[in-house]
């Protein structure tokens, strides 16, 4: 690992890389401050441009470009009371009251530090949790990788959506999509209809870009009314300093709601738009004075901030040990990986460990650098990108949805289908079908495929082939850990109602 | 109304859920053994579904913002046509007539002949800016078409 880590930091002290590592946090600092663009609409958004980079410099890239979106979205949640990203829907508890009685720089200083740090919180988990989980995954057969998908169904599928049923239906349709083209195993052509253009499968990206960003390019046009306002910020001499020592004093939220980002994006599926409302739960939870939560004070912002940046790295230890997405954006990330001809999954850190530990280095360094970027571009960025009306929004981003879609097989066919597929998403997203489930479902269903036939295969010895799949005890873990996720709904309905009666203590 | 159209819904999907069932008779064992087990799943989840939407209480009205479809189907047609003549009209110009096209579409206020010439001129900045940076340095593919 030593060794590893030092080649990695040996190839990322270069001029180039790091200019590369602030061209994304820009991308993703403007991308994230758009509202209605996620996270992981800017990183499938940005992801063609970085096919004519070496493997490594794409990741760093898009890494960088993640780590800042996620950040980004906190501009338009405290500026204009509109969450940039989904992740940031708790900044605008407190960010915007304290915006309204001029204190915006402030509030942006605040994400800025808490987003650093929780940013840093993650990936310090990713660097040292991630290979001992690796070494455990290497011991998976196709029994446990069958389970494991599972287990990935299970998890977004009830956390995903206020309708458990609707949450699985999706997972099912993703599945079902995932099986067109050639068998995995077997080699025989299904559900194509006679198009040969369909016998390679859909491509991952494509139907990602699809899924998540046509559907929101569409409401933007179905509302095109709707209006941003900007609330102008008052300067204030040493207000960075000052809102630095205010920020560090609070280590007890500053670290409890990283580590629960930490966690919260290590669950399959679970990305930053639950971290930061669980965090904000926690914080009000926590507090000595609840009341004072959503009149504008500093430790709401701390704790959603914090939390969903921290997702980041969390989300991406299921990605690099099992090949499974923590968070949607991993999901692109995951497309990506197979794209430069890396498999997802504990062999990144055996065979690619060079290009593993380089990506996560330049995570580090990129959360880092989004301090600088974030205070100086930043101010600049968000009076502009803000202000972008809808009518040039909404055409730009089917524009990038196009281009995205064209440039990774150079294909016209891959842009109608992933029109297509962006079309059946938002008429999905209008009877209550969200895109996680079904995206995941996609990533999942060849995964589960291949580890269903081929433990049935290896079954054929036994008396009874079934029986494969709970011989191992990794098998029945992840058994037991997608019965506990399927109860979850139970859970989070407890915690609902106990998040609804402190809501409704703070809104009064 | 949201139940009314879980219920057709439903019935949509175990259609659908039929009509892949019959393509998966002549394929392998191996081949159709996890199409079918989605299947059935997506069958009794849509049966579920369907039960559920007589028993639920109906969702209040006005949860979700309504949108105006009569945009998005103009807008999806428009994206269509592009799509069709962008390897024929070329990146740079059916970009622009395609963009200014939404932009007008989506525009609040009345047309003046400054802001249509405006908009067209914002268009063909960002595209060739955007054929340059990422075409030409970057080496991105972009569609090619009779005009650039």
């Amino acid at each position: 690992m030593i060794e590893a880590l030092s080649g990695a930091l040996h190839h990322i002290f270069t001029v180039k890389i790091f200019l590369m590592i602030i061209a994304g946090l820009f991308g993703g600092l403007l991308t994230g401050a758009l509202p209605g663009l996620t996270a992981t609409m800017a990183v499938a958004l940005l992801v063609p441009f970085t096919f004519t980079m070496e493997p490594t410099e794409g990741l760093i890239v898009l890494g960088a470009i993640y780590m800042s979106s996620i950040y980004g979205g906190s501009f338009s949640a405290i500026l204009v009371n509109t969450p940039g990203t989904p992740s940031s829907i708790g900044t605008t508890f407190d960010g915007y009251p304290m915006a309204k009685r001029g204190e915006g720089d402030r509030a942006v200083l605040i994400a800025t530090f808490a987003s650093v740090y929780g940013g840093i919180i993650g990936v310090l988990f990713l660097l040292f949790l991630a290979p001992p989980l690796a070494k455990v995954a290497l011991k998976f057969g196709p029994p446990e990788y069958f389970w494991m998908a599972v287990f990935g169904i299970t998890i977004i599928s009830s956390l995903a959506s206020k309708n458990i049923i609707k949450g699985f239906i999706g997972g099912a349709i993703g599945l079902l999509i995932s099986t067109i083209g050639i068998a995995p195993i077997g080699g025989d052509v299904r559900f194509t209809a006679g198009f040969s253009q369909l016998q390679g499968g859909i491509e991952l990206i494509v139907a990602l870009i699809g899924f998540f960003c046509i559907p929101e390019a569409l409401t933007m046009i179905g509302q095109r009314g709707k209006k941003f306002h900007l609330t102008e910020a008052k300067r204030k001499k040493g207000i960075f300093l000052q809102t630095f020592k205010d920020v560090m004093k609070k280590q007890g939220n500053l670290l409890r709601s990283s580590i629960l980002g930490t966690i919260v994006g290590i669950l399959p599926g679970a990305g930053g738009s639950i971290a930061n409302l669980v965090a904000y739960n926690e914080a009000v939870r926590v507090s000595k004075e609840p009341e004072k939560f959503g009149t504008g004070i500093i430790d709401g912002i701390i704790a959603t901030e914090s939390s969903n940046n921290a997702v980041v790295g969390g989300g991406m230890i299921p990605l690099v040990t099992l090949g499974i997405p923590g968070a949607p954006p991993d999901a692109v990330l995951y497309g990506v990986l197979l794209l430069q001809g890396l498999r997802p999954g504990p062999e990144l850190f055996t065979t690619h460990s060079h290009v593993i530990y380089t990506f996560i280095i330049s995570l580090f360094f990129a959360t880092i650098f989004m301090l600088p970027v974030g205070v100086i571009a930043g101010k600049v960025l968000h009076k502009t990108v803000v202000r972008l009306p809808v009518r040039f929004l909404a055409p730009l981003i089917i524009f990038l949805t196009i281009i995205g879609s064209y440039s990774i097989r150079n294909n016209i066919t891959d842009v109608y289908i992933m029109l297509t597929l962006g079309v059946l998403g938002y008429i999905l997203k209008r009877l209550g079908f969200h895109p996680g489930p079904i995206t995941l479902g996609l990533i999942l269903g060849p995964i589960g495929e291949a580890g269903f036939v081929q433990a049935l295969l290896i079954g054929e010895m036994l008396p009874n082939k079934w029986m494969i799949f709970f011989k191992s005890p990794i098998s029945w873990i992840l058994i037991i850990l997608s019965l506990l996720s399927l109860s979850w709904p139970l859970f989070a309905k407890k915690l609902a109602k106990e998040w609804k009666v402190k809501g409704d203590e703070v809104e009064g | 109304m949201k139940l009314k159209a879980d219920r057709i819904f439903a019935i949509i999907l175990i259609l659908v859920a039929i009509v892949f069932w019959t393509q998966t008779k002549e394929l392998q064992y191996k081949c159709y053994i996890f199409p079918r087990l989605i299947l059935i799943m997506l069958i009794i989840l849509s049966a579920v579904m369907f039960v559920q939407s007589f028993f639920k209480k109906s969702m209040p009205k006005g949860k979700l913002p309504k949108d105006n479809l009569k945009y998005i189907v103009i807008s999806i047609i428009i994206v269509f046509v592009w799509i069709a003549l962008i390897n024929v009209l070329g990146f740079i110009t059916s970009g622009v007539i395609f963009l200014s096209s939404l932009t007008f579409l989506l525009d609040l206020q009345r047309l003046t002949i400054k802001k249509v010439v405006s908009t067209i001129l914002i268009y063909i900045l960002v595209l060739i800016a955007f054929w340059i940076a990422f075409h030409k340095f970057l080496l991105v593919p972009l569609p090619t078409g009779h005009f650039i």
